[in-house]
């Protein structure tokens, strides 16, 4: 499961039509990603069924590649990740509309 | 209660804007707040029901999503524009009518992240009990950011073989994207149809609820968008169906 993001290519932020894209099981955490706003690790390691070591790994690799942005460490030291989203694409649309 | 709904239609034309100025008007009518946002960018119009006038439209969703307003400052309270009765509030945040306007947001794109927040400040700001998402027609980036975080998804369709082939795109992009609950609306149904086979064929079709099969209605058709139905004609069948589809929207 790590190794698939990996073979992504880094996007500048992550927009619905990407997550739909998504292999499983990391759409669904990208869906609960973005329903709940952020999700720490100890949630991340739950939701994909990770250990923490390896749900870290892939945390910072999604980050990496561009798809989640680590907000803030907590007080407690747990890690917070966040869905990193990008622009929607613009289309050639005749300027005198 | 739900705390964000989206109203989707594959195709254009199935009643869609309709059944959420309904639907909306029903709920503040038990005293309800109702934030309706109209997210469809490329041809708005859920503003005619509210009969908000675009020389009332200080801001827009499109300011907003340029940067140059607060989400809250294109809010528009038009509880007063729906009648004497009404004991809660509904608030609209209309997208621009301006040819520009809308050529431009199109062109240049948005920032997703901006309309998340945007919507879900909007729950928050305006303390909210219910925010409708009114999406345009198809599959774009807008409509799926809705389907990504609402709690109900309603997917308005007509019995026709169009509508039926694209609604099946949009019930399994849903699915894709984990919406926790999905209705049907079955719309504009001829006379000639039984409403019961209809909502037989969807719900197996679809293996999702229908919440309603509603008949076409010459009465609607009249009025328009000149009005809300539901509270113009309040006893009418369609109203009364109107108002078992907003019940099982909230629940």
């Amino acid at each position: 499961m790590p190794q698939e993001p990996d073979k992504r290519v880094k996007v500048e932020g992550i927009t619905p039509l990407d997550v739909v894209e998504l292999p499983e099981p990391l759409r669904t955490a990208m869906n609960k990603l973005m329903r709940k706003g952020s999700m720490t690790l100890s949630e991340l390691s739950v939701e994909l069924n990770l250990e923490m070591v390896e749900a870290r790994q892939l945390g910072q690799m999604l980050v990496e590649k561009g798809l989640l942005t680590l907000v803030e460490q907590q007080a407690d030291g747990e890690i917070l990740y966040r869905p990193r989203w990008g622009h929607t694409r613009g289309r050639s649309v005749p300027l005198d509309l | 209660m739900a705390k964000i709904i989206s109203i989707h239609s594959f195709r254009g034309g199935t009643g869609k804007s309709n059944v959420i100025a309904n639907v909306a008007a029903l709920q503040a009518a038990k005293g309800r707040r109702i934030g309706v946002i109209d997210t469809d960018i490329q041809s708005p119009g859920i503003h005619v029901l509210f009969d908000l006038n675009e020389e009332e439209m200080v801001h827009s969703l499109n300011d907003y999503l340029w940067g140059k307003c607060d989400i809250k400052q294109a809010a528009y309270d038009v509880t007063s524009h729906l009648g004497p009765d009404i004991k809660g509030q509904v608030l609209l945040i209309p997208s621009s009518i301006r040819a520009g306007e809308i050529a431009r947001v199109l062109r240049e794109g948005y920032d997703v992240g901006l309309l998340n927040d945007g919507i879900h400040n909007l729950v928050e700001d305006l303390k909210l009990d219910l925010l409708m998402i009114d999406t345009h027609p198809g599959l774009n980036e807008e409509t799926l950011l809705s389907i990504a975080i609402s709690d109900v998804l309603a997917i308005i369709l007509r019995p026709d073989r169009q509508d039926y082939q694209g609604t099946g795109v949009t019930v399994e992009v849903a699915r894709k994207l984990g919406v926790p609950r999905m209705l049907l609306v079955v719309n504009k149904v001829p006379a000639v149809f039984d409403p019961a086979e209809v909502k037989a064929q969807v719900e197996r079709t679809y293996e999702c609820e229908v919440s309603a099969v509603l008949p076409h209605s010459d009465e609607l058709m009249a009025l328009a968008s000149a009005g809300i139905f539901a509270l113009r004609y309040p006893y009418h069948s369609v109203a009364v169906m109107l108002q078992q589809v907003a019940a099982r929207l909230v629940e």
